[in-house]
């Protein structure tokens, strides 16, 4: 509440009247101003003065009550007006009412009868004030609400991206500017259109996929393109309370300049270690030469660094093959054969290829099942699944110590045959875990810090079995070894399953 | 008698250190630096293998291989293709994809291993 008190103006050109008044009144606790006639009173409201009731004589020299009744209200509409006279009769208090007053004081009177009109005018003046304050504020929401939704609205027509929205029946509710300028077809849909009906079968299976997830927060994503663009469309449900499904959104990215990127980083990557591997072959092809050259007498220190420089050749080249291989699955030139192969011989192969270096770390590596599972085939690239298995191999040896055992098993367990290579070396955690198929990662510790690679022996594996339809998963615990499983779908499933 | 091989690629060193093992390896070895001239050594003195590079000017190896495939004369001879990774395998399932006849006896990485070449060549002679 307010600390002010409230201010009463009594306009009288009687100066009994108007000191009466200001006397009851103010004993009540108003703060009371007086005016001998409508000119004096009307100066007081020029000057800016505010009060919440008026007390108004009729008869007055100059400007009478009613006069100055019409002029107040110029001023101030919520103020409550009472007249007051001495010829009261019904006719003058209807007039002086329909001028705004709103109520009427018979002279004489007594303090109470003062009091309880100007009270009750009090009260109206309130009601009214507040009124007009709720009609404001809802005003001031509508607004709010008009200028929220058109901001909105510019904000979706102006992104970047394009936005498709349908509800559940998969109609669509709004696209964007950018939408219509990636896809010309939705620019002059009717409202309601269902998206079925402009032939984006791609968008329309994410969509309804997405409208079928029922599960919040979800997002599918997809990879669509038109002509020669590419766009990253990225769709969730529209969800209400966290329940109801009201419909799907759809943001689109164009993202071609950077899959254009991504091809020339590839054909670059593929270029350059084309090079590199011809070197390399060259240097090794030189070197072996010379070292299967009996006529030429090296002392046996010469002789070992020539094979030093023969391993090293091999490794770089051996890096340089997987780089290319990655390149050229990620550049989509790379297939597999898909024929039946033994799953033994791959093992057997790829067994072989690393014998030799589990021999010199002293490192017992055996393949167990071998005899078991004689028949086991599978469809796939035996050279790819070699070089999946050498890799796992290769890598066992790297992190296992010496005097270390690998186990190389496999064996067919329902529609899936299963090969593992496991072994008891230093294993790792479960963040390392996470990272070992990412691109160049490679685990650092004080064992690892000694162990050359290039970080991409995991991801060629990882992305030659997507190749064969087929999943890895990694056991390992820190300082407990690391089991890392292939499962392949068994020839019978992978042909007619 | 030794079996002649003719090896054809533009690489130069690669030709020496080829031609020294399969000479090492008993083999009689005849060099060509480029496709025609490979058609040309095949007529004059036809070998009983030919390993053809495919990156090569004037005639690719793939080109060199049709004609060598499509020659009554000349079909008989095996061929082994000397490609990188990736073209071999798109090679490969390109032809087989499209049935197409014309193909090559076998297929070598490059840059060759030399135990893979033998290993090919052993087979096919």
């Amino acid at each position: 509440m307010e600390d002010q008190k409230v201010r009463i103006l009594v306009v009288d050109d009687e100066f009994g009247m108007r000191e009466g008044c200001r006397k009851v009144l103010t004993s009540e606790g108003y703060e009371v101003e007086t005016a001998e006639d409508g000119v004096a009173a009307l100066e007081l409201f020029k000057e800016g003065k505010e009060f919440a009731v008026a007390l108004v004589d009729l008869k007055m020299p100059r400007m009478g009550g009613m006069e100055l009744i019409e002029e107040i209200q110029k001023y101030d509409k919520d103020i409550a007006l009472l007249v007051i006279t001495a010829y009261a009769t019904i006719g003058t208090a209807v007039e002086a009412t329909k001028k705004g007053a709103y109520g009427y004081i018979p002279k004489p009177f007594t303090p109470g009868e003062l009091l309880i009109p100007v009270k009750n005018g009090l009260e109206k003046r309130e009601l009214s004030l507040r009124t007009k304050k709720l009609q404001q504020e809802r005003d001031e929401k509508l607004l709010e609400v008009a200028y929220e939704r058109s901001k909105c609205g510019s904000i979706i027509r102006c992104m970047s991206d394009g936005v498709i929205v349908v509800n559940r029946d998969s109609k669509i509710v709004l696209t964007n500017a950018t939408v219509n300028r990636f896809f010309p077809e939705f620019t002059n849909i009717p409202p309601l259109s269902p998206i079925e009906s402009l032939g984006y079968t791609d968008l329309e299976s994410l969509l309804s996929e997405t409208l079928s997830t029922g599960s919040y927060p979800a997002i599918l994503s997809k990879e669509i393109s038109r002509g020669e663009r590419t766009y990253m469309v990225n769709a969730s449900p529209l969800v209400k309370d966290e329940s109801e499904i009201l419909g799907a959104v759809a943001v689109l990215r164009d993202i071609s300049d950077l899959k254009k990127l991504e091809a020339v980083k590839a054909s670059f990557v593929s270029m350059v270690s084309h090079e590199v591997k011809s070197h390399l072959g060259a240097i090794e092809g030189y070197l072996s030469l010379l070292l299967s050259d009996e006529t030429n007498s090296y002392t046996e220190e010469n002789r070992k660094m020539m094979e030093r420089m023969g391993l090293r050749a091999k490794a770089l080249r051996t890096m340089v093959s997987d780089l290319m291989d990655i390149g050229a699955i990620e550049t989509g030139k790379f297939f597999i054969k898909r024929v039946p192969i033994k799953v033994n011989e791959v093992i057997n192969d790829a067994v072989q290829i690393c014998i030799e270096k589990a021999r010199k770390k002293r490192i017992e590596l055996t393949d167990s099942c071998r005899d078991l599972e004689e028949k086991l085939e599978i469809l796939g690239d035996r050279d790819a699944l070699v070089t999946v298995l050498r890799n796992l191999i290769d890598n066992a040896i790297k992190y296992t110590p010496e005097c270390g055992h690998i186990k190389v098993n496999n064996k067919a367990e329902g529609k899936y045959v299963k090969i593992s290579v496991s072994d008891d070396g230093i294993g790792m955690t479960g963040e390392e875990k996470a990272k070992i198929f990412n691109e160049f990662y490679r685990v650092r510790n004080e064992f690892t810090s000694h162990v050359p690679g290039s970080g991409l022996g995991l991801t060629l594996v990882k992305k030659l079995i997507d190749m064969h339809q087929g999943k890895i998963v990694v056991e390992a615990g820190p300082g407990k070894g690391s089991v890392f499983t292939i499962i392949l779908p068994e020839i019978k499933e992978a042909l007619y399953g | 008698m030794a079996k002649k091989i003719l090896l054809v690629d533009d690489d130069l060193d690669y030709v020496a250190i080829t031609k020294s093992q399969l000479r090492k390896d008993g083999f009689d070895v005849e060099v060509a630096h480029n496709g025609e001239e490979c058609l040309e050594k095949v007529k004059k003195d036809r070998p009983d293998l030919i390993v053809l590079d495919v990156m090569m000017p004037v005639l690719n190896g793939y080109d060199v291989c049709e004609i060598l495939k499509s020659d009554e004369n000349t079909k008989g001879i095996p061929v082994i293709l000397l490609t990188a990774v990736a073209e071999n395998v798109t090679k490969t399932n390109y032809t087989r994809r499209q049935g197409i006849e014309n193909e090559a006896d076998d297929y070598v990485k490059k840059p060759p291993v030399y135990d893979d070449l033998i290993k090919s060549i052993n087979a096919l002679i």
